[in-house]
Parts: C-alpha cells; structure tokens; sequence
C-alpha cells in the first residue's frame, strides 16, 4: 500500500511538471499581439519604432526560451513563482491575495452542490419517476442548463437593482450588492455578514451549475445498485432504509468518485471563472485569465498550478480510495 | 423575414448588379475587424452589406483588436517589424486584407501637427510611423505640415491645416467615418460637474455630493479596465493615468477652449518666436515622504535623466515629447522654482503638448538612487513608487491601497495644496475616491443604477434608458477620436484601392449620418475628414463630403467605380 | 458544405450505425421502457424539433442579417417603450403616459441590439447546437469507448500507459486550456468543437475502463471464459452493452455541457463573430437585459429547453438501457 501511494505521489508530482510545461510551452510559442498594441501606440505618439520594441521586450521580462524555462522549473520545484510583470508584484503575493475572494464563495458552492446534489440524487434513486423526484430533478436541471453569466447577470438583476427594500429584524436583507467590494473585506472582515451577503450570490451562482451533476451521478450509480441482488438480500435480512441506502451506495462509490473530483473541479473552473467576471470577484480564475491575456508566464504557471494540483490530488484520493472501498476489483499497481 | 422599413438607409440591402473583375471573377474584398464594441461590429456589418450592394463579394473577419494589428497593420521589412516598416510595395503585412474597421486615431485638435505619423506620404519612414495602410496623398503633406508648425502666423497656420484637411477629405486615405461621443452617467446627487466640452471633468477636485459643497462620502467611479501601472514613468493608458491623478494635480490642464490652468506650474512665459518657454512653479508644494519642497531641480533632472535618458534605463514610455529631430531638448533650471524649455525649432503648440501638459514628477532624492546604477527595474519595483508614498500635498488624494481586478482606494487629503487656492477651501469634498474596475460592461451599468456606484461612461444604445432614470444624469461630450475604415494600399490589397477615385466610390456608398444616428443612436458626429468640425482647424470650404446626407447612394457609387477603374471591370 | 457540415453529417451516420446494430427485440423492449417515463418522451420530442429546425431551418429561414435600422425591436404581443428601438417598425400607441411600440410579423420574435431577426438567429443557433451535439459525441463516446476498454482488457502496461495519459488529460485545466486557445488563435466553430471532442473523452474512459473492469470481474464473465469464450465475443457480448449505459450517461451530460462552454467562451468573446449560436446571441443580449430583455431570453430559453431535454432524455435512456431492469 505504501509503495502504491509513493508511486503515485511520484506520478503526480511528473504530471504536474508535464501539464505546466505544455502550459508554458503554448504561451512562450504563442504570437504576443500585445506588442502590437504597444506598438501602436508608441507610432501614435511620434516615438521611434525600434526603441519602442526594445523598451517593450525589457517591460516584459523577455530572454531566450532556455533561460526561460529552466527560471520556470526553479520557480516551480521553490515554490516561489517569481515576479509578475502584469501585476508588478511577486507571483506568490498575488495568487495569495486572491485565493481567499475564490475560496469565499467556492466553498459554499460546493459544499451546498454536494449536499443538495446527493439528497436529490438518492432520494431519486430510491423513488423514481414519482412527482416528487421529477421536480426536483426539474430544479436540480435548471442550474445547469441555463448559462451561467445569465443566470449571474439575472441575479443582479433582480436581487440588486430591481430589488425592493427588505430588512428583516434591522439587517439588510435586499438589495443585495451589485457587485463584489473588496472594501467590505477590509472594513468589515472576511468572516462577517457583510461579506457573506456580496458572497451569497456568486456562490449560487457556481453552486446550481454543480447540483445537478453530482445529482445525476448520485442517482445512476445507486439506482442500479437499488435493484441489486444483494440489496434484496439486505432488505430481506430486515435491514431498513438507510442501510440499504449505505449498501447501495458503497460501491456505488466506485465510479462515482471516478468521475466527480475531476467533474466538480472542471464544472467550478468554467463557472468560477465566468461568476467571477460577472461579479467582479478578484479572485484566482479571474487573476489567471488576466495572466493569460498579458502572457504573464510565471503568473500563468502559479494559477495554473492550483487546479492541476487540486486535481491530482483527487485522482490519487479516488485511486486509494477504489482500492478501499471494491475489493472486488483488482487494481494493476 | 427581412424587413422592408421605408426609411432611407435604413432598409435591408437590395440585391444589386454584381461587379466582375478582368479574371471574370466577382471582386472579392477581404474586410478584417476589431470585435469587442458592438456599436463597431454592427457599422462593419452594415458597412460590408452596402458594399455589398455596390457588387462586391465581402468576406468578414472580426477578431481582437491586438490580434488584428499584429496580424493585419504590423508589417516587416529588412528585418524590421513596424507599422511603416517600408516601402508599400514591399513591406507588407503578416495576412493580406483590403478593409480594415475598428480602429480610429484621435484628431489632436490641439496639436493637429501631430496627425502627420498618419497622413504623410509613407515614403517617409521616420515621420509617417503610424502609416501601416501605404498612403501617398495626392498633394504632398509633409511641407504643409513642417510649415503649419513653426510658423508664427495663425492665419497662415489654419490656412495650410485647413488645405491638409480638405486633401485627406478627397483621398479618402480611409474611410473617416464618426467621430465618438464620450457619454457620462452620474448619479443625480453628484454636483459641480463640470462644463461638457473636449477637457471635461478638469477641475473635478471640485465636485461635490448634494447641494452644497461639503466634506463626506464615498465616490466610487467605475471603469472597464484595470490600469497597467502606478509608476508615472511607465504609464502611457488612460487607466493607469486616471488612477495617478487622484494623487497628484500634474502640471497643468487646459480647459475647454485650451487656455493654461495653473495647477503645480503657476504659469508660463513664451518668447517672441515660440522656441524658448519658462514655467514657474507654485510655491507650498511639498512631496512626501521627506523629499523636500518640488522645485525647479526635480523637473529638471527628471527630464533630462528619465525621459532623456541614453540608454532608456528607466523604461519611460513618454520620452518622444522631449526629442526633435533625434536630439534632446535643452531643459534648464532659471531659478528655485523655474526652469525654461528651448527649442531647436519654434513651436507655438508646445504648451498643448503631451510633454508638459498633465506631466507627472519625481523627486530627484527618489530618482538618484537608481539612477546611478541604471536600475530602472528597481525603481519601478521600489514601495514608495508603487504606493505612491511620495505625492505629498501634490493631489487631492492620497493613495491607501490598489486591490488588483477590483478597486483603487484613496482618501482624502487634508493637506491638499489646491485647496483655498485654485479650488474652494475644504476641496477635495468626498472622504474617499474609488476607482472600481468592472470587466464586464451589463454589472457596470447594473451598479450605477443600484447605485453602488457614482458615475460610469455609457453606451450609446443604453443612454435612452439612463436618460429616463431618475437617479441618474447623462452628460455628452464630443471627442476628437475619428472612427475609420482603413483601405490598403500596400502590395498585399486589392490594387484598384491605389486610386483616389476608387476609394471615393467606396466611402460614398456608406452613409455616415445613418452611422451616427442608427448605429450610435446620436452619438457620434459625422466625419467627412481627421477633424471634427467643432475644432478650429476645420474649414467646411475646403472639405468635400463623401457619404454625406446629400449623398445620392449606391447608384452614384457605382458610377464613380466605374469611372475610376480601369478597363476589364464591368457590372453584370 | 462546410467541413463542419461533413463531419457532422459523418457523426450522424455512426451514430445511426452503431443504434442499428442493435437487435430488433432489443430496441423494442428498450422502446417500450423509454416511453414510460413521459419526461424523457417530451425530452426526445423538443431534441427531434431542434434536429429538424437544426439540419432544414437554414434553408427555410434566411441567414440572420445585421440591419442595424430595425434594431430591438420588440416581439409580437409584447410591446415595449417607444424608447427602447431607434425606430419602431410596428404601431406606436400610447398607454398610461408611455408611448409603445408593438412588435410586428415580419420579426415575430423581435430583432437584436444590430437588427438581426430573432427568428432566424434562432434556427440558425439549432444548427449549431446539432452540430455541436453530433460532433462531440461521435468524438468522445468512440475515443472513451475505445480506450476504456482496450485499457481494462488489456492490463498491464497498456492499461497503465494509457490511464496514465488519461490522468494526465484530465489534469489540464480544460477550460483554461480552451481559453487560451481561443485567444491566442481564435479557432472556428469547427475546431472549437474537435477540440472540445478531443478534451473531453478522458472522464467517458475512466468510466468505460471502471465498468469494464467490473465485468470483467463478475462471475457471469469468469463462467463464459471458463467455458471457452474468446475475449471478443465477452467484450461484445457481456462488456460493451452494460458499458454503453454509462457511455449514454456520461455524453448525455457532456453534450449541454458543451453547449454552455461554447456559450461562456462566446460570452468572453472568444469566439469567431460570425457564428450564430444561441450562446453568443444570449452573450450579446446581456447588456440589453433590462431594456430589451428579449434578446436575452428566446435564445436563451431555446438553449435551456434543449439542455433540459437532453437531461431528461439521458435520463429516460440510462433507465431504459440498465440491463439489469431486462433481466429483472
């Protein structure tokens, strides 16, 4: 077991340089428009072309590809990402700034797609095709169907400017705030109501898109497992409800876990970035978009990083826990 | 499903005689253009569909617009990667194209001789740099412009800009199209706006919230992109500068009518023949951080160390205002708080130029440091430069903290020289100013009408619905920033677009009056040449206007094409 | 024909070939069970609308053109302030103080803030969706499929090179990954959606390898290739069928998802202008939510109905297809 875990802690740590590399190597490669731009403005102006250009690779911290790469791969294996010429501050400031406004409403999206997904799911599994099952798979499929800058764009609209004035018990309940203020966080503090209310609607926003996947996932896996013969044999040795549920669900949570790491991370990642555009949330996703459109390399390949990283660790949680949890299958370590 | 409304230029196109070329082909043309604005996608759409009518085959392209000026406008020769990097029947651009929209260039109604980067003939390398679509007027420009810089008569000044402006208006080097609108949304209980005009919002130190000017609250602007930088040496876009200026006033302003403002220079001093300028420089002004008192020294090692500066160690990105002809201006120090400007050459529009007009400082304590040892890297990354910590009493804000992709926070400045002198006594009036950046324009919009924020700039197509909101205000003010359709004249376009004429029947089949009123919805003026006609350079006498209202369309375009093409064209 | 128009038509063959492999008592009974849940039903039946509208709307309908005279205006039966359109088409009438103006037929679903109808922008987008659908589901259910089982049939090396290579896939970022594509060469509709093929198989593999190995481990399985069963005739036979639920499953999900990744990607105008998806229409009407809310919406409820249908559909087909419900 041992061997298997430190073999795959190796693998990751290869795929993690693997995918970062192919990061690097698609920006370093990839035409610069910017310097047009620059440019362009710089011909606007009256200044001479050639300095102009010269100046411009300098702002960039520009080099030869090499030298390049190998400051990446010391960047990475330090930890300390460099300096981010976009930002003009260092890397790892940057991305340590941002994180908490993505975690903010992250979280609780997912917290609240996890839990609301299964419930939905396995209450399916076990009563299909009643009334009650269809609506609530109906709700569960609204939050993923719609897209979701509409359906942040619609918020807004609703809850902030068309919003009318509620208080309940002398707390503003609407309207809610139009957009994310990082004010609030200084004056008021992270933890505090004013910052869960700029929270509240961005969280929803990524949390309905991943309702319905852990939903559906939840239901098909356990339904199968509902008819299964060895549930039959728990229910007809007097188990209940909930132990038939628990053995439903055990292997179950084979496929399941296989796909709902890399699932949740992928659906937060497209949802994230856009619920943060939206609201104007500076948080990671927005924060690598930025890089990306500067080519700011050392900060593209720090951002980058969390998420491949978040899903590597998934995939070798789930592989441990495969081995865990179906002994039936035999795992090729 | 095609509409068929009645009124003119409106309608949907009607299919008309298509235009064959001597290969017995329809003329294809090739129309790329910066997407992002969705009043330009739509006049390139209605644009292509009346060239259409005119009997061309128009391929669209849109992409974004640093894309397109890397692929379409930049183009190499011998090595060089320029926006005029040769002659136009060689250097050409990465891709071919015909038709390019989405760019514009301001007019410069203040110092219209700049404008010749763009419209000298492109044979000139060193002056015509922003020439990337291989224009040759058919009058020579360059003489015009040399003289309308330096001479001293005025008359004789408009007399030339105003032939320079009647020869671009019949080349139609590029399809001048509108000129923009800027069109500002405040929240109603803001007060002492400002008179609308080309310097709007100049003495904004003086606004206040209610009825009567009084110290309180929070204005938050809201703008659509971030600024690049807070070090005044590498800011050359609007964002960062607008950031910088809550903290420090600059050197001076022009109003409306561009006449001086004092702010830190108090005033100026020109001599006869306009080639050497004195400036003085307010007592009282005090940087922070224990730099001392802003004195003549400070700007005059700032010019000539910074901006002047062989090799560029400090990465300035404002240097071409203090070099004529390759060779730094002389810049001295007359005094503790005057220092004189002299020119190789008179130039009456000094004062309106970009080099001292809104000029930023830094002290030279802050300065030497790096200085010795050429580190611009380390200035731009030293603390106090990027905090602002050294603007004093220099500006009506004081900078507390830039949240990247959110806000930029100051606070009021109790120190603020302006305050009793060029503004009222207690100015500036709110306790904090917010610059809030917005990526996504319809949550700017949203937050003004909530009220989250003071003032945004609007689109055209939303100003109707602004205008109806109670809480809100809406002021116009004109710009000088000519939105065009540039055609290419270099080796890699369509050769025919060589001829005046050509280009002519083409910019007449576009109206330019439904542009500004259907697309921009009245908010945008008409533009027949590079001047909007509110600017003193413009003389209508001399303008010819192509795709004008009185403008007979289509069937007056197609008789002009086919005068001006050669033989082996005809419409079937 | 666009080369996407080929491979779309290409995808919709293999689709058809693969369906008709099945027996004729099997789609019967597999029929017969879909038609009892009544969601999947009226799923399948707004899928078939758009199919149609999708592969013969644009040659009824128009290309949807920019006229930028009749732009927002309002669709029939819901009329909008007189301030709203540059120039109202339909009749202005005058209701409580406000001056209305009323849709027309000509644009029965009104037009976009550059004049395009909403009607064939509509049409044209179920093109889109069609293509997008078929495309990236031929792409991925063949290449998951494929790898799936060859990795869990195999074993080994093999089987460890390729869930190596999958791991490795899934751990892109994609849609960063699609960002960053896009904006560095603004690929056309029709390489956004190979691309969109090409990422997205690795969670259909690891799915199809996870069943497979099941199987492969089930006693039934052990019993044919105790009795002489060659590895084909168990992979057809007992592997493939009870894989290809999860197959259905897993596309049925990426398809909408797809569809909505184009919508985000149109949404941060990383995609090419000239395609009419309802993404990119919903993308451009967001600004107008307030005042024109219509040009938001028809498109936008087009794109929910069919992302909802495909849901129910999935659905509907994993209930009918679970081979334990056969046998039961």
């Amino acid at each position: 077991m041992y061997r298997y875990v430190a073999g795959r802690l190796a693998w990751t740590v290869f795929a993690a340089v693997a995918v970062l590399s192919a990061y690097f190597a698609l920006l370093v490669l990839a035409p610069d428009p910017d310097a047009a731009v620059f440019a362009f403005r710089a011909a606007a102006r009256g200044a001479d072309p050639e300095a102009a250009a010269r100046t411009y690779e300098q702002l960039r911290g520009g080099g030869a590809l090499p030298v390049r790469y190998a400051e990446f791969v010391s960047n990475v294996a330090r930890g300390n990402f460099g300096w981010s010429f976009s930002r003009n501050r260092p890397v790892n400031a940057a991305v340590l700034d941002a994180l908490p406004y993505t975690l903010g409403y992250a979280v609780p999206a997912a917290a609240f797609a996890v839990v609301a997904g299964y419930a939905v799911g396995l209450y399916g599994a076990f009563n299909r095709h009643t009334g009650a099952d269809r609506l609530l798979s109906g709700i569960a499929f609204f939050g993923v169907s719609v897209p979701n800058f509409w359906l942040g764009i619609v918020c807004i609209l609703l809850f902030a400017v068309r919003a009318p004035e509620v208080s309940v018990l002398g707390v503003e309940l609407l309207p809610l705030p139009s957009y994310y203020r990082t004010a609030v966080v200084h004056e008021h503090g992270f933890l505090s109501a004013a910052n869960a209310r700029q929270l509240l609607l961005p969280a929803l926003v990524v949390g309905t898109g991943a309702v319905a996947a852990n939903a559906r996932y939840a239901r098909g896996e356990a339904a199968e497992y509902v008819r299964a013969t060895f549930v039959k044999a728990a229910r007809a040795r007097g188990a209940n409800g909930y132990r038939a549920a628990y053995h439903a669900l055990r292997p179950a949570l084979v496929p399941l876990i296989t796909v709902l790491l890399s699932d949740l991370l992928a659906t937060f990642l497209a949802g994230a970035y856009v619920t943060e555009v939206v609201f104007q949330v500076p948080g990671v996703a927005m924060l690598s978009y930025e890089a990306l459109r500067a080519g700011d390399t050392p900060l593209v390949v720090a951002t980058t990083l969390l998420p491949v990283l978040g899903v590597l660790l998934g995939n070798l949680a789930q592989d441990i826990a495969y081995r865990v949890l179906d002994p039936r299958v035999e795992v090729n370590a | 499903m095609v509409a068929t409304a009645g009124c003119a230029g409106l309608e949907a196109p009607d299919s008309g005689d298509t235009l064959y070329g001597p290969d017995g082909e329809q003329v294809t043309l090739s129309m790329v253009y910066a997407t992002g604005s969705p009043p330009v996608t739509t006049t390139m759409e209605y644009i292509a569909q009346r060239l259409e009518s005119l009997g061309f085959d128009v391929e669209r392209n849109g992409l974004p617009y640093p894309d397109m000026l890397a692929q379409y406008a930049q183009n190499s020769y011998e090595g060089t990667t320029a926006l005029n990097a040769g002659p136009r029947d060689e250097a050409v651009s990465q891709e071919p194209w015909d038709l390019m929209g989405g760019v514009g260039f301001n007019a410069f109604p203040r110092s219209p001789t700049s404008l010749r980067t763009f419209w000298v003939d492109v044979a000139e390398r060193a002056v015509a740099q922003a020439n990337f679509f291989g224009y040759n007027p058919t009058e020579a420009l360059a003489p015009k412009f040399e003289r309308a810089a330096t001479t001293p008569d005025d008359a004789e000044r408009r007399d030339l800009l105003g032939e320079v402006f009647g020869v671009l208006s019949r080349d139609q080097p590029v399809n001048f199209l509108v000129f923009d609108a800027n069109i500002h949304g405040f929240a109603r209980r803001v007060s002492g706006l400002g008179e609308p005009g080309p310097s709007f919002g100049y003495a904004s130190q003086g606004r206040y919230f209610g009825e009567e000017p009084g110290v309180g609250g929070t204005y938050v602007s809201g703008r659509s992109s971030g600024a690049e930088t807070l070090n005044p040496i590498r800011a050359d876009d609007t964002e960062s500068d607008a950031r910088i200026r809550l903290t420090m006033d600059g050197a001076y302003e022009l109003d409306n009518d561009d006449e001086f403002v004092p702010r830190w220079f108090t005033g100026y001093e020109a001599s006869e023949d306009d080639t050497v300028y004195e400036f003085h420089i307010r007592e009282g002004l005090e940087w922070g951080a224990e730099f001392g008192s802003m004195t003549a020294e400070d700007w005059v090692y700032y010019i000539t160390e910074v901006h002047q500066a062989e090799p560029n160690w400090a990465n300035s990105l404002n240097r071409a205002p203090w070099f004529r002809n390759g060779e730094p201006i002389e810049v001295t120090e007359t005094g503790e708080r005057s220092f004189e400007v002299r020119l190789p050459e008179p130039d009456p529009f000094f004062v309106l130029r970009p080099a001292l007009w809104g000029a930023y400082c830094l002290p030279k304590g802050l300065v030497a440091e790096y200085r010795e040892a050429e580190d611009g890297e380390g200035l731009n990354r030293d603390s106090g430069v990027g905090e602002l910590a050294y603007t004093g009493n220099l500006g009506p804000y004081s900078f507390e903290r830039w949240d990247r992709s959110s806000v930029f926070v100051a606070s009021r400045n109790p120190d603020y020289y302006g305050a009793g002198t060029l503004f009222p006594e207690g100015a500036p009036f709110f306790e904090e100013r917010h610059i809030q950046t917005f990526g996504e324009s319809s949550t700017r919009l949203s937050a003004l009408r909530a009220g989250d924020i003071q003032s945004t700039e609007l689109p055209p197509d939303t100003v109707a619905s602004f205008e109806d909101d109670a809480d809100v205000s809406v002021l116009r003010t004109p710009t000088a920033f000519c939105n065009m359709l540039a055609y290419n004249q270099r080796a890699n376009g369509w050769g025919e677009l060589r001829k005046p004429g050509v280009r002519r029947a083409l910019s007449t089949a576009v109206s330019k009056p439904t542009i500004a009123e259907d697309v921009f919805r009245g908010n945008a003026a008409a533009a027949y040449t590079h001047q909007p006609e509110y600017s003193r350079w413009y003389n209508d006498a001399k303008v010819t206007r192509y795709g004008g209202p009185n403008s007979s369309g289509i069937g007056a375009a197609r008789e002009t094409l086919l005068t001006a093409l050669p033989e082996g064209y005809e419409y079937r | 024909m666009t080369p996407l128009d080929w491979l779309s038509l290409l995808a919709l063959l293999g689709i058809g070939g693969v369906l008709s492999r099945l027996s004729p008592r099997e789609s019967r009974t597999y029929w017969r069970r879909f038609r009892r849940d009544r969601a999947a039903l009226v799923g399948a039946a707004v899928l078939a609308l758009v199919g149609a509208l999708g592969l013969l709307g644009p040659l009824l309908a128009p290309d949807p053109r920019v006229v930028p005279g009749q732009a927002l205006q309002p669709p029939l039966f819901f009329p909008v302030e007189a301030s709203v359109p540059l120039r109202c088409l339909g009749e202005t009438t005058v209701s409580g103080g406000t001056r209305l103006c009323h849709g027309t037929l000509a644009h029965p679903l009104g037009t976009t803030g550059s004049g395009a109808d909403l009607l064939a922008l509509v049409v044209a987008g179920a093109r889109v969706s069609l293509q997008v659908a078929l495309v990236t589901t031929a792409i991925v259910a063949t290449l998951g499929t494929l790898v799936g089982t060859t990795a869990a049939y195999a074993g080994g090396a093999v089987d460890e090179l390729l869930m190596r290579y999958v791991d490795l896939q899934a751990t892109f970022p994609s849609f960063f990954l699609f960002v960053l594509l896009s904006y560095l060469f603004e690929p056309s509709l029709f390489l956004l959606v190979c691309l969109f093929g090409l990422l997205g198989w690795e969670n259909t593999a690891r799915l199809v390898r996870a069943e497979a190995l099941q199987r492969v481990s089930e006693p039934y399985v052990r019993a044919a290739e105790a009795a002489g069963a060659g590895r084909g005739w168990v992979l057809r036979r007992h592997v493939l069928p009870n894989v290809s639920n999860s197959v259905v499953v897993t596309v049925t999900l990426l398809v909408p998802a797809f569809v909505l990744l184009e919508a985000s990607l149109s949404f941060l105008g990383l995609t090419a202008p000239s395609v009419p998806s309802w993404g990119r229409t919903v993308a451009a009407g967001r600004g107008d939510l307030t005042t024109a809310p219509w040009v938001a919406t028809v498109p936008g409820v087009a794109l929910f109905c069919t992302v909802l249908a495909l849901n129910f559909v999935g659905d509907g087909l994993r209930d009918a297809l679970d081979p334990r419900e056969v046998n039961a």
